[in-house]
């Protein structure tokens, strides 16, 4: 498919296009002709800078009164890949993310961003684009001003602004007050605000509140071909059978502290083996003795984990249990957020 | 800090509310100085020292506008949360106070200015229709000590929207400090009154450049300016932001 794109645009002239209109090129495809583009689009990120974490947070904590809102928090966002970032609600995300870029202060604990405290970078709004809950713009503005006061305020020439408008889809709304906007276009414009000075790395706070089905495509579409291109995407979700279409690493955090920072792959296959037989006891017993967990679901289903699914089937024969079923069953990304936050049950 | 400038001029130029101030100060203004003048019978003649009166008038209602336009830079940013774009550029704060001091400063000078010319045509017109005089160069020392006054009130008001933050507490801390509590406080005060921001602007807008006594009061009013200022900067960087 990028062989075809390239044919279309000519390999040269896409090479030598700005790095987001190759992305709006390639936003208006589908997810499988992306992840091509890292062999054919040089890499973006300063040499010096490829060793480095995107974002890199140690022993971050924060404090309200006698709570530790985040808690010797520490983990490293690699570059080029898309890391969600999951919590319950309360657990501490939105601190973190607002900690990192300087928007609140850390009571103890580092945040880097490239290597450097965010406020001492050399060009902070050009280095990474955030969205956030609480960034807003004047109800009165127009989208299209609003964008050309942060373009004025990065430096960033305001032919730009109406590149980010066509490439969120609000070109068509760029002259109206922001103020009736729907949630979804606030969305849409809160991601151009993002984009508006080509950054290296994009921090998401729930990016796909109000979008629609086609919206929330677009989104993944966008953030995965970014991050083909050797952007780092930072973003954080309830959506989670979204983020796990989106997301190359999860970082999971529950009441301030890290619970896991692990592959999306790694995280959802960790699942468990359903088994229906009527000699439950005799090969619970002898599972148990192989080292498997065992949990029982009824009088003749029980859960296996720990052991592969072939040694399931072989300790039964031993046994000489009847098989009924014998189905692997991989976690969804909700049931491992829900089994790692213990949170089964309760409202997040 | 260009960057900065030209973002605080179109975030002033962009919403109505500036244009809106600069209509309702400056017809505000010009019938203030009409009824001044129209309480004596015609014909009127205008003279330097009634100039000066009228500028110590209009010093108040151009410096509450003047007021409004400064708490208003700080204090819509935090209340759209596009106080988080701001800071992204620039996390230190520096440029941004600094710029919005300018601008804002620049804004009320425009609309002190502004003020100024429709009270004076106002005027001039009425006391040609009335056959009386009008001594013109009178206006330009009580003219210019309302566009400066106007100007470091924009800055106070910069300050003050940076301390407080909410539109609401701002705005009514703003109006009772100039219509309440410097009032009340003078009494108990003595002659530390006359160091109050509503006096010294009232002593610059009654002619600029007249004597000792202006100079000292633009003096300390250039004081409480970069005070306020300088607190807003400091409290700033200390807060979070969110």
């Amino acid at each position: 498919m990028i062989d075809n794109r390239q044919k279309r645009i000519g390999r040269k002239t896409y090479e030598h296009m700005p790095r987001q209109d190759r992305l709006r090129t390639e936003s208006n495809h589908q997810i499988g002709a992306v992840n091509d583009m890292t062999t054919t689009i040089e890499h973006p990120v300063a040499s010096d800078l490829v060793t480095q974490p995107a974002i890199s947070v140690d022993q971050l904590t924060k404090r309200y009164g006698d709570r530790n809102v985040v808690d010797t928090l520490s983990f490293s966002i690699p570059r080029g890949v898309v890391t969600g970032f999951l919590g319950p609600n309360g657990s501490g995300k939105t601190t973190t993310i607002r900690m990192i870029f300087g928007l609140i202060h850390a009571t103890s604990g580092t945040a880097l961003v490239d290597g450097r405290p965010f406020a001492t970078l050399p060009d902070p709004a050009g280095q990474a684009g955030i969205l956030i809950d609480g960034a807003g713009a004047h109800p009165k503005r127009s989208a299209h001003n609003h964008l050309r006061i942060i373009a004025a305020e990065r430096s960033v020439a305001s032919a730009r602004v109406d590149e980010v408008l066509d490439i969120v889809g609000l070109a068509g709304d760029a002259q109206r007050r922001v103020g009736p906007y729907s949630l979804g276009m606030r969305q849409r414009l809160d991601l151009a605000t993002a984009l508006l000075a080509e950054p290296q790395l994009l921090v998401l706070d729930e990016p796909a509140n109000g979008l629609d089905p086609a919206g929330i495509l677009w989104l993944r579409t966008f953030l995965r071909s970014f991050a083909a291109m050797g952007g780092s995407v930072f973003v954080s979700s309830h959506q989670l059978a979204e983020l796990s279409l989106l997301a190359d690493e999860i970082v999971v955090i529950n009441h301030g502290r890290l619970v896991t920072h692990t592959g999306v792959g790694q995280l959802i296959s960790a699942g468990h083996i359903q088994v229906r037989t009527a000699q439950v006891d005799d090969l619970t017993s002898a599972l148990k003795q192989a080292g498997a967990s065992v949990q029982p679901v009824s009088n003749d289903r029980i859960e296996v984990r720990e052991i592969p699914i072939e040694q399931v089937g072989s300790i039964a024969a031993a046994v000489g249990a009847v098989l009924y079923e014998l189905t692997p069953s991989a976690n969804t990304l909700e049931e491992a957020f829900l089994e790692l936050t213990n949170t089964k049950g309760e409202k997040s | 800090m260009k960057a900065s400038l030209k973002a605080e001029w179109l975030k002033l130029l962009t919403t109505r509310t500036f244009y809106g101030l600069t209509v309702s100060a400056a017809v505000l203004t010009a019938f203030i100085g009409l009824g001044l003048v129209a309480q004596e019978p015609p014909p009127w003649h205008l003279t330097t020292e009634q100039f000066g009166a009228l500028g110590g008038t209009n010093a108040i209602i151009l410096g509450l506008f003047c007021l409004i336009v400064g708490l208003r830079s700080f204090t819509e940013e935090y209340r759209y949360g596009t106080i988080v774009h701001t800071a992204f550029a620039d996390p230190d704060h520096t440029r941004t106070g600094l710029a919005k001091a300018v601008v804002c400063a620049g804004g009320a000078a425009a609309l002190s200015a502004v003020s100024v010319m429709l009270t004076g045509l106002a005027l001039y017109a009425m006391t040609l229709f009335s056959g009386g005089s009008f001594e013109a160069t009178g206006v330009i020392a009580p003219a210019l000590g309302l566009v400066v006054g106007g100007m470091l009130w924009a800055v106070i008001g910069v300050g003050l929207g940076a301390i407080i933050r909410q539109p609401v507490p701002t705005m009514i801390t703003g109006l009772l400090w100039v219509l309440v509590i410097e009032n009340v406080a003078a009494p108990f005060i003595g002659p530390i009154a006359r160091y109050l921001p509503s006096q010294t602007a009232q002593v610059i807008a009654r002619g600029l450049g007249e004597s000792s006594d202006v100079s000292l009061a633009a003096g300390v009013m250039v004081a409480w300016a970069a005070a306020l200022l300088m607190i807003g900067w400091t409290t700033l960087r200390r807060r979070d932001l969110m």
